[in-house]
């Protein structure tokens, strides 16, 4: 209770950065094939509700990157702007333990981190890790797990979209196996190319995953604090980010003719 | 006539000098025995018609509990408050005030371990009735409360909303300090959150009061 009466003390002098909670599109679901007798994967893609700049802001943002002088755009939707957490369940309606794996992927508003785009040309080689979670997990019969992606996972997942997107390794393809294995508060292994003074994108874009060997549920909530007053009303239209299935990855235009 | 030193003719005597300081000592206690005695007994308790009376601030501090459908969604909290009043006679006076709380919501999964703060403002109008050092009290009003984020939004007791008006009523106990400008008491208050679906608040505060 004493500490409670702090933490509403502090709250009430310092000002709130009150969360605001955006629920899932829907519920993510395995399904059973009865062709092949196994449960087919599901996902779907979440994108951050963000007004789009006005004309000023446009020109703030345009002027500041030739004051950086940086090879590549200033984000609008910059990590610093929003703090991100992901809070999910999953629950197995089978009466037997199965094995599920839930995983986050996504992109900024520069493009999107698609593993399979990573894949070797070696039918053996692993693909690189999801951005956040793809650990399986055994549940047991109608158990329901939860779990969260925090906000400091969710900035470090924009850190390596940003090497991944805009500035990869000079071997192009072994840049998502860099940065998701390293944490950039400790290595800078993978961002070797993000130029000093770059702004980091924030990860706008989530593209949820669900595999079980059963019949499994996953239901998710985005928990936002605003931090710049930036947030757009979920549904409303002409909201900043693009809602396409895929985003190219910048890169890909820097290297076009 | 030519100046000589004064000489004593008799002798010096060192037990005369501790005499003479003896009895100026006693004389002096003697004194202030006397001035003691004289003074008149204070009043068992100050007149409460000398209690000061007009504008007033209070600092509240106690707990909020919700009730109704919201209670099954929001834990009690600790509860901060504030009151700026004026009092136009002994018996009524009007009064403006803040209350902050922090409770958790207790929601189902996937949203766990979430907080969120609640937050009344509005007016009262007080009716009291002094006795002596003590005070009874009626209060009544209302104004608004502020959900500090959309947690509950999903359980519909919200209606989508984070903000409802509420009607409040209250009453307590308040007893004067030896000092004419300051008060502690007691308060609990009703809270009827119009907005949101059959949802209503409690609140029970102890409070310092100061009124110049």
């Amino acid at each position: 209770m004493r500490s409670g009466f702090a933490t509403l003390a502090l709250a009430l002098l310092a000002g709130c950065n009150d969360p605001i909670y955006l629920n899932e599109n829907r519920a993510l679901e395995t399904t059973l094939d009865s062709a092949t007798m196994t449960f087919t994967a599901d996902s779907d893609l979440y994108v951050l509700p963000v007004r789009r700049p006005s004309a000023d802001e446009q020109k703030e943002l345009a002027t500041e990157r030739q004051t950086r002088k940086l090879p590549m755009a200033i984000p609008w939707v910059a990590e610093e702007d929003f703090a991100i957490e992901i809070e999910y369940t999953l629950e197995n309606f089978d009466a037997i333990p199965v094995e599920a794996t839930f995983s986050l992927n996504g992109g900024n508003e520069f493009g999107d981190y698609i593993p399979a785009d990573f894949k070797s040309t070696d039918p053996n080689a692993p693909l690189p890790l999801p951005l956040l979670g793809g650990t399986p997990l055994v549940l047991a019969a109608k158990e329901s797990h939860s779990g969260m992606f925090r906000e400091d996972e969710i900035a470090e997942a924009a850190v390596d979209l940003e090497a991944i997107v805009r500035y990869p390794l000079q071997d192009v393809m072994t840049t998502p196996f860099v940065v998701i294995a390293h944490n950039s508060t400790v290595t800078r292994d993978g961002l070797q190319n993000i130029p000093a003074g770059d702004v980091t994108p924030q990860m706008v874009r989530f593209y949820f995953a669900l595999s079980a060997t059963g019949n499994v549920r996953a239901d998710f909530v985005i928990r936002v604090r605003d931090r710049s007053g930036k947030l757009g009303s979920a549904g409303a239209r002409g909201l900043y980010v693009r809602t396409d299935d895929q985003i190219a990855p910048a890169y890909l235009d820097m290297k076009a003719p | 006539m030519s100046w000589r030193p004064f000489r004593s003719r008799r002798p010096f005597r060192p037990g005369g000098r501790i005499a003479l300081v003896f009895a100026t000592l006693c004389l002096l206690t003697t004194l202030a025995r006397a001035q003691v005695l004289t003074e008149a007994k204070p009043p068992p308790w100050p007149d409460p018609k000398h209690f000061a009376r007009g504008f007033y601030a209070s600092g509240e501090l106690g707990a909020l509990v919700f009730l109704g459908r919201i209670g099954k969604y929001a834990s009690a909290g600790p509860a901060l408050g504030l009151r700026v009043g004026y009092d136009f006679l002994r018996y009524i006076g009007v009064e403006g005030r803040f209350l902050g709380s922090l409770s958790d919501a207790e929601t189902p999964a996937p949203r766990l371990g979430q907080s969120f703060g609640t937050y009344y403002y509005g007016g009262d109008v007080v009716f009291s009735l002094p006795i002596r050092k003590v005070r009874l009290f009626l209060e009544g009003g209302g104004g608004g409360t502020t959900l500090s984020s959309n947690i509950l939004a999903h359980t519909g007791v919200t209606h989508d909303h984070k903000t409802s008006f509420a009607i409040t009523g209250g009453t307590g106990i308040d007893y004067h300090t030896l000092n004419r400008h300051f008060s502690v008491g007691l308060d609990v208050d009703y809270y009827w959150l119009g907005t949101f679906a059959n949802s209503h608040a409690l609140t029970a505060t102890a409070y310092l009061r100061y009124e110049h």
